[in-house]
């Protein structure tokens, strides 16, 4: 945090508030630019500490906060809203497993939706998840099957692969559509909100969830900057 | 004590021998003792550096044993998910704990640690396992301790960290790593090993030596009974090994530093050897191989020293032998045997030998010069005796002479009567002979008594030894032996003193005498003869020879029965013929009698002149008409005179003492004065002469004496005065003859 300034995204709200038309009359939307705190991204080790002797070393590039900025979803809380008003959805999302990996990385869905895991490796993959939202295991799957799982609690669901002790990945499955995910430079619009005050949060895995009150006028944009994580520990 | 050299010298050597295997002993003792102490140090270095390594080694096994514990999906998903919720009720926390503390119970169980302990990222202990007593606790903050505080930090290295842990008061050798999921750190994970005496044990296995281990001088855990702390060690040094004591044993000790918890002191793992029981086993056999060596040593030795003790002591013993044996016997000229083998005593008995040469020569010198003494004092006595036997002979012949010149001088008057009856004739021819026989042994005893003993000069050698010889002559004769003379011709002088040379003749005659006495018709022969410079006088007879020839000439050697003789007189005559320059030897000749020869350097001197035979006065029985003065005391001797002198004519006028003569004198002349030398009264001969060489000086040419005493001192100076001496017993011949020379002038130089 001590050189968190220089890593910072910076929004021109005036600039932004002059582009975007009003588009919606009845409905305001929220706007506004992540910054994430080197401390989230400095702990990455350089290397494989437990490397795989099936595949070549390669060194792990290092971790840009730019990177980091696919793994924060922004949502809100309680929208009270009718169903019927919310942007549609698919019913099902995919996380694929790929080089040994889960892509992404963070799922965010809206409860009740399914996640088909496709493995997508050259390799038998196992998707199972101890967390309290849902705890499921799929079992061992070969390449190019898939396997889904629905998601009917909100909350943090982390999948393992039981295969592949290093592979993660987090399906966050929130009450309500209205998420999002920063761009890479840190930028953030949530549409399609109905006046209102909200409480919007600002998540990543290995970060506190911070909150912020937002008032949502229509058809203008409401302007919300996070810092995560937040230098105050409550909030 | 005394004790023999053998005793001595064993003694010694064995005590050397012993005294050397002690100190031997202990100076190899020390010796040993210093090299195990290095070897034990060398090898505990050596251990020191493969402890060092294996235990590099083992922590990096530790740690990657950690990390393959880290790896395990379950541990991961179930920490990760933990972590993760927000809030998670009871029931999920309490399983994902409880799927923690299963997966690292499985790992300690499987891995045999005593410490496995699992915290999450923010140190939180979520599950402990192993065989420590004494576990964190779920919660507990775990992260106060540095090793994996240092693992959490920020900047913290990624592969985790090594060092010691201190739990309960338990020293632990820990590992911990942290635990990453997908690069990023979700928890740690501790492994550690309790620094115990199992610990301690199993390396103890490994390096075979004692192992403690010790942190701020309290011992954790030891190998070796009754380590307690806390302990002082010194500074290690290079070249010296530090030693440690405990429990009565010395320990070579090696430190290996075992690293620290970073709060208080470091642990220190020492490596001991046991000094004490390394040097033992080596001592043990170290004194039984020098008891082996030192008996044989000190047997040898001592057999050796007996076996040298010997080889002076046994020639010692027979020389000390020898010495008791020449003490015994007085034998000097035994001669201990050499050489005996043995440096010293031969050259004791060398030593010995040459005392015992001096000590012979010097009897030799003193025997000798004892023999000398006795033949001086022997010859001496014999010169005294001589010289007595002479003045008695000289009185003894005086008194016989005056008497036998009487018997002689009236036998030749009776003689010249006529118309003697030839019987009475023959009778008076015997008398007369036997007168002159006794007056020849008479003249030859005086001859003999008379002699200047000391004086040399030239002599005949003929003329003594038939002075010798007449001497025994007659003795022989009567014996019916026969004493035969064989004289050289031609002249044979040696320088000499007569009277010796005689005495030594004597002495052979008289031995000849007496060993053929008893055997009629026997015969002992004197020869001369003179060849090549040398002058050989030649005694040998045809008598029984001599028992030992060899020892005649030794002093006190005789063959005659004790008292007959003394057992000198050759030994004297060996010493007088030697003194002349001469030899003189005996033997036995082949036809068994003895031969004495005796041999002297002949004398290139002029003898003394001998008087020449009176020629025979032809005018002997003319008339002599004379006045003459006859002074004798022996009236039997002016008789005669007066008788011869009456019957030739002469006036003849007698007195009987020399002052009487003188009377006559003063009163008138007379042309002959015949006078005796010795004569009782105030005036001898001798002053009678004086006087009438004084007072009547022309009738001093006329003037004889006769005497009986030829050998008187004053016979010289009678002589050079011109006196005529006319020796007594005379025959009537000799005196008319003398008579009428006197008177007639015609002098005879004698």
């Amino acid at each position: 945090m001590k050189s968190s300034s220089g890593r910072t995204c910076v929004l021109a709200l005036a600039a932004l508030a002059a582009v975007v038309p009003a588009a919606a009359v009845e409905d305001g939307w929220i706007e506004g630019s992540v910054r994430l705190g080197d401390d989230l991204v400095d702990r990455h080790a350089r290397f494989m500490l437990y490397p795989d002797p099936t595949r070549p070393a390669r060194p792990r590039a290092a971790v840009q906060t730019a990177d980091e900025l696919e793994n924060v979803v922004l949502y809100l809380e309680d929208v009270g809203a009718p169903a019927g008003d919310w942007p549609s959805r698919p019913a099902s999302s995919v996380m694929r497993q790929e080089g040994m990996e889960f892509v992404p990385h963070v799922l965010p869905i809206v409860k009740g939706e399914s996640v088909e895991f496709l493995n997508g490796d050259p390799l038998f993959h196992n998707v199972f998840s101890l967390s309290r939202a849902s705890t499921f295991d799929l079992g061992r799957y070969p390449s190019g099957r898939a396997r889904s799982v629905r998601f009917t609690e909100p909350g943090v669901v982390k999948v393992f692969c039981h295969i592949h002790s290093d592979m993660s990945a987090i399906v966050l499955v929130l009450p309500n559509p209205f998420f999002t995910t920063p761009t890479r430079d840190g930028r953030f619009a949530l549409r399609g909100i109905a006046p209102g005050t909200y409480r919007i949060t600002a998540w990543h895995s290995r970060a506190r969830p911070t909150h912020k009150t937002v008032r949502v006028e229509a058809g203008r944009a409401a302007v919300v900057d996070f810092e995560i994580p937040l230098t105050e520990d409550d909030d | 004590m005394r004790l023999s050299l053998a005793t001595k010298l064993v003694a010694f050597t064995t005590l050397l021998a012993v005294a050397g295997v002690v100190a031997g002993f202990f100076v190899v003792t020390l010796l040993v003792r210093s090299h195990t102490k290095r070897l034990l140090a060398a090898t505990l270095a050596h251990h020191q550096t493969t402890l060092s390594h294996l235990q590099r080694e083992s922590l990096q096994g530790m740690v990657r044993t950690s990390s393959l514990l880290a790896d395990s999906p379950t541990l991961r998903a179930a920490l990760e998910t933990y972590e993760g919720e927000e809030k998670p009720d009871a029931r999920i926390a309490g399983e994902l704990l409880a799927t923690i503390q299963a997966e690292a119970d499985k790992v300690a169980f499987a891995l045999d640690h005593d410490l496995l302990v699992v915290s999450g990222r923010d140190g939180r202990v979520l599950a402990a396992s192993g065989r420590a007593a004494e576990k964190p606790r779920t919660g507990e903050d775990f992260a106060v301790h540095p090793i994996v505080r240092a693992v959490l930090e920020p900047e913290a290295p990624a592969g985790g960290g090594v060092a010691l842990l201190t739990l309960g008061g338990e020293k632990y050798r820990a590992g911990t790593v942290p635990i990453l999921l997908r690069g990023f750190l979700i928890g740690t994970l501790t492994v550690g090993d309790r620094l115990d005496a199992s610990f301690v044990d199993g390396l103890a296995r490994t390096f075979d030596c004692d192992v403690a281990v010790v942190s701020a001088g309290r011992v954790l855990g030891s190998t070796v009974p009754a380590l307690e702390g806390p302990l002082s060690l010194a500074a290690p040094s290079e070249d010296q090994p530090t030693l440690l004591r405990s429990g009565g044993e010395e320990y070579v000790l090696a430190r290996v530093p075992f690293g620290s918890d970073g709060e208080g002191a470091g642990v220190e793992l020492l490596l001991l050897n046991s000094l004490t029981r390394a040097v033992g086993t080596a001592n043990r056999s170290l004194a039984g191989a020098l008891l082996a060596c030192g008996a044989v040593a000190t047997l040898l030795g001592a057999a050796a020293a007996w076996k040298t003790s010997r080889s002076v002591v046994r020639p010692l013993d027979r020389f000390v032998g020898y010495v008791h044996k020449v003490a015994a016997t007085g034998d000097r000229a035994e001669r201990f045997p050499r050489p005996t083998g043995c440096v010293e005593v031969d050259a004791l008995s060398a030593t010995f030998d040459r005392l015992l040469d001096s000590l012979l020569a010097h009897e030799n010198r003193l025997r000798d010069a004892a023999r000398e003494e006795l033949d001086r004092l022997e010859r001496l006595k014999e010169s005294e005796k001589l010289a007595a036997l002479g003045r008695m002979l000289s009185g003894a012949a005086h008194e016989i002479n005056n008497p036998l010149t009487g018997v002689i001088g009236n036998v030749e008057l009776a003689l010249r009567l006529p118309a003697l009856p030839d019987e009475v004739r023959q009778r008076l021819l015997r008398i007369e002979k036997d007168g002159r026989r006794v007056s020849a042994l008479v003249k030859s005893l005086l001859k003999i008594s008379h002699r200047d003993t000391g004086a040399r000069g030239a002599l005949d050698v003929n003329a003594v030894l038939k002075d010798a010889v007449e001497v025994r002559r007659h003795d022989f004769a009567s014996a019916g032996m026969t004493l035969r003379l064989e004289l050289g011709a031609g002249r044979a002088v040696v320088h000499g003193s007569e009277l010796e040379l005689e005495q030594v003749f004597l002495n052979i005659v008289n031995n000849a005498y007496d060993a053929l006495h008893g055997r009629p018709s026997a015969c002992l022969t004197a020869r001369t003869e003179v060849s090549s410079g040398q002058v050989r006088v030649v005694f040998e007879d045809d008598g029984p020879g001599l028992p030992h020839p060899e020892q005649v000439f030794d002093p006190f050697f005789t063959t005659k029965p004790v008292g007959k003789g003394t057992g000198l007189g050759l030994s004297i005559c060996h010493s007088i013929v030697h003194a002349h320059g001469g030899e003189i030897t005996a033997e036995n000749v082949p036809s068994g009698g003895a031969r004495f020869a005796l041999r002297f350097p002949e004398s290139t001197g002029e003898l003394a002149v001998s008087p020449a035979p009176p020629a025979p006065a032809p005018e002997a029985q003319g008339p002599f008409a004379a006045s003459v003065l006859v002074v004798d005391d022996e009236p039997s001797i002016v008789d005669l005179q007066t008788d011869l002198l009456a019957s030739l004519g002469a006036a003849v006028d007698a007195v009987g003492t020399g002052a009487e003569a003188i009377e006559r004198l003063r009163v008138r002349a007379y042309d002959l004065v015949v006078s005796d030398l010795k004569m009782p009264g105030g005036v001898s001969g001798e002053d009678l002469f004086r006087w009438v060489a004084a007072h009547r000086p022309e009738a001093a040419g006329r003037f004889l004496f006769v005497t009986g005493d030829v050998a008187g001192g004053s016979w010289r100076d009678a002589e050079e005065a011109g006196a005529r001496i006319l020796a007594k017993p005379f025959s009537t011949d000799d005196y008319l003859r003398a008579v009428r020379d006197a008177v007639g002038g015609s002098r005879h130089a004698r």
